[in-house]
């Protein structure tokens, strides 16, 4: 069975009039399911990879909240018919691709039909001035994912990589700072040569396991850090820019709406001929990378 | 013939130190209407030393995980963090990124495996294990850790503080316990073993009746909000609709062949579960006999309280190698799961194993 990006929603937030991470995500994942071949009961698989959301709260998953605000089988009274398991994945902005894997897993077993994955990072609390500047853009996105008997296309190989040694080049807390909570993000000014380092690693491992080479790929889908970030991606890997797809705004990361926003681009603006394959290269703290094949 | 997951190994961590319910409600300032020991049947629970936080008792039940397991860290491909708890310091430091996940991966080597968190209330290592059961049945792993640890006491504390009626919604967190647990799945190929059935599903529109974050009062902290008695009133009913839908009518109907493992809030919630449940079915398939509660000395100890049960069971001898436990979650979302599962020989493991503890335990102190 093939696992297939169905549709993707996205919205954002250009003049950052949505203000919660819950509407981003209604505003990314209502069209995203309406354009769908599938109607909300299918979706039995909610996942929300949301690492900065509405109150930093932390339970219950913020996937329950984004389930009922979709009215996605939110009102069952038994445990009989269509429902929907909503479940938060969270690791910083690989959180995506780790949620794709896992929908290919769960349709793969048998488990669900479909799977709505959703993103929408916001700091719409406290942040220190100790630290640095969350350094993202809010914006929603959303991707349903389906198996189709086709098998030829879609997620191919997952490959995930983590770098504990590098682990000090970024994190993020809250902690009680005199007389309130507060959130604080830390980065090292040399985190992007951090990540491109780790990247370098995990690419030439991933292909080493495949028996790949670069040139292999039509098309590079990078994390959404800057295009300055991305040109340099490409010098580090040996590949030519234009190969990589650079969706990137000013002003910030896309975080983990990189990989749903380089998507859309390429269906919408790239017409993908079959056969055709994107090599999907993210990094996040950790340090981790996150290698996967998508074959249109 | 399709495989089932089995629990390769399985490690609890408990901190040595114990909080009394009495201790805790003398120590708030507005102490609630109801005896909260008779209601809830907690007497203590275990809490966390100074300086010892969320991380600690996760890598403590990882690393008696491993003791137990046949593999080794390296060995494992995928890693799932389910603890709702990320107190990892002082200053009531809670970490947002890395992930634990990743955390971990500083303590062993989990550099090859796919790891990530997948924090889901109460019901995180139910869910993880549902996870995980499909990578292992779709290829996409080999070998499984679910790995959580709860340093929750510190929600008590901030209600001791900030409760201010005497039926507060900050009530339940008086009842909450710290600990670590991890276990280790795999596909097994004998067929009488492992999980034979299980399920899962979020009740949406009830998302908002117990909420976890951070306090906006100048001490800081951490809070949870709870409706407690509609959170019950719902869980409960669905819960046993749901067990007798997966039970009826199957050899599970009879009530001496096996255990039955809820989550752990307070023994009336679990006698009134125990009724519900036999009601729907018609007769009775959950017993006092066959009940697990550990409430009394544990607490709620969150995402790990099935393990942590299902540990101090095998430990005091209730539970032993095939025995056959139905596992009921519940949790704020609302998420509802139930599972079937059928011992393999890891209650004689897990006795071996802490043999070896003891006596070591016994030549240090000589």
């Amino acid at each position: 069975m093939g696992i297939k990006i169905d549709t993707i929603g996205l919205y954002p937030n250009k003049n950052k009039t949505v203000k919660t991470a819950l509407e981003l995500c209604r505003r990314a994942a209502e069209p995203c399911i309406k354009h769908s071949a599938y109607k909300k009961e299918d979706i039995g698989l909610v996942v929300s990879v949301s690492v900065y959301r509405d109150e930093y709260f932390c339970e219950p998953s913020f996937s329950s909240f984004v389930q009922n605000d979709l009215k996605i089988n939110h009102d069952k009274i038994d445990s009989l018919g269509a429902k929907t398991l909503s479940l938060d994945v969270l690791n910083g902005s690989l959180g995506f691709l780790n949620a794709c894997q896992l929908c290919a897993a769960m349709i793969t077993a048998g488990k669900v039909k479909t799977g709505l994955i959703v993103s929408s990072d916001l700091v719409n609390g406290n942040v220190s001035e100790k630290g640095d500047a969350p350094g993202f853009l809010p914006s929603g996105a959303a991707m349903l994912i389906a198996g189709v008997q086709n098998g030829g296309s879609g997620f191919k190989t997952f490959h995930f990589k983590t770098y504990a040694d590098m682990q000090a080049a970024c994190e993020s807390y809250m902690f009680h700072d005199v007389d309130h909570m507060t959130l604080i993000f830390k980065r090292d000014p040399a985190v992007e040569d951090i990540y491109l380092q780790a990247i370098s690693k995990g690419v030439m491992e991933f292909l080493k396991k495949e028996n790949a080479k670069l040139d292999d790929f039509d098309m590079i889908v990078p994390s959404q850090i800057s295009s300055a970030f991305i040109a340099k991606m490409a010098r580090t890997l040996g590949v030519k820019k234009e190969k990589m797809i650079d969706v990137t705004r000013e002003g910030g990361d896309l975080f983990n709406a990189s990989l749903p926003a380089a998507m859309d681009y390429i269906f919408k603006n790239k017409s993908p001929e079959p056969g055709q394959k994107a090599l999907i290269i993210n990094v996040a703290s950790g340090i981790q990378v996150g290698c996967a094949v998508y074959e249109f | 013939m399709a495989l089932n997951t089995v629990i390769e190994s399985l490690g609890v961590y408990t901190p040595e130190g114990r909080l009394s319910t009495k201790e805790l409600v003398d120590g708030c300032k507005v102490k609630p209407v109801l005896d909260l020991e008779e209601l809830t049947g907690i007497k203590t629970r275990p809490i966390v030393a100074d300086g010892e936080y969320a991380i600690d008792l996760a890598r403590e039940a990882a690393t008696r995980c491993f003791d137990i397991s046949k593999y080794k860290p390296e060995d494992i491909d995928l890693v799932i963090c389910t603890n709702i708890s990320r107190y990892n310091g002082p200053n009531w430091k809670a970490g947002f990124e890395p992930s634990t996940a990743a955390l971990l991966a500083r303590d062993f080597d989990f550099s090859n495996a796919i790891i990530f968190d997948e924090p889901n209330a109460c019901a995180g290592m139910f869910t993880a294990l549902f996870i995980a059961d499909a990578y292992l049945k779709a290829g996409f792993a080999k070998r499984a850790m679910i790995i959580s640890g709860e340093a929750l006491t510190c929600l008590a504390r901030t209600a001791q503080k900030e409760m201010s009626a005497p039926f507060d919604p900050q009530m339940a967190c008086l009842t909450v316990g710290d600990a670590g647990a991890a276990f280790i799945l795999e596909l097994t190929d004998k067929p009488n073993t492992g999980f034979h059935e299980m399920d899962v599903f979020t009740v949406a529109q009830h998302c908002d009746l117990c909420i976890g974050t951070y306090s906006k009062e100048p001490h800081g902290g951490f809070v949870m909000y709870t409706d407690s008695i509609k959170i019950h009133q719902i869980a409960i009913g669905m819960t046993a609709e749901h067990i007798g839908q997966m039970v009826k009518g199957t050899k599970w109907e009879n009530s001496e062949n096996h255990h039955y493992i809820m989550h752990q809030t307070g023994t009336r919630a679990i006698k009134t579960t125990r009724k519900s449940i036999n009601d729907w079915v018609g007769k009775e398939v959950c017993s006092e006999k066959n009940s697990i509660v550990n409430v009394t000395e544990r607490g709620n100890g969150a995402s790990t309280a099935h393990f942590v049960a299902l540990w101090d069971h095998i430990k005091n001898g209730t539970i032993k190698s095939k025995d056959n436990i139905l596992f009921a979650v519940q949790s704020s979302g609302i998420n509802l799961g139930v599972a079937l599962y059928t011992l393999d020989d890891l209650p004689e493991r897990v006795m071996n194993w802490n043999k070896i503890e003891q006596r070591d335990a016994v030549k240090e102190a000589m």
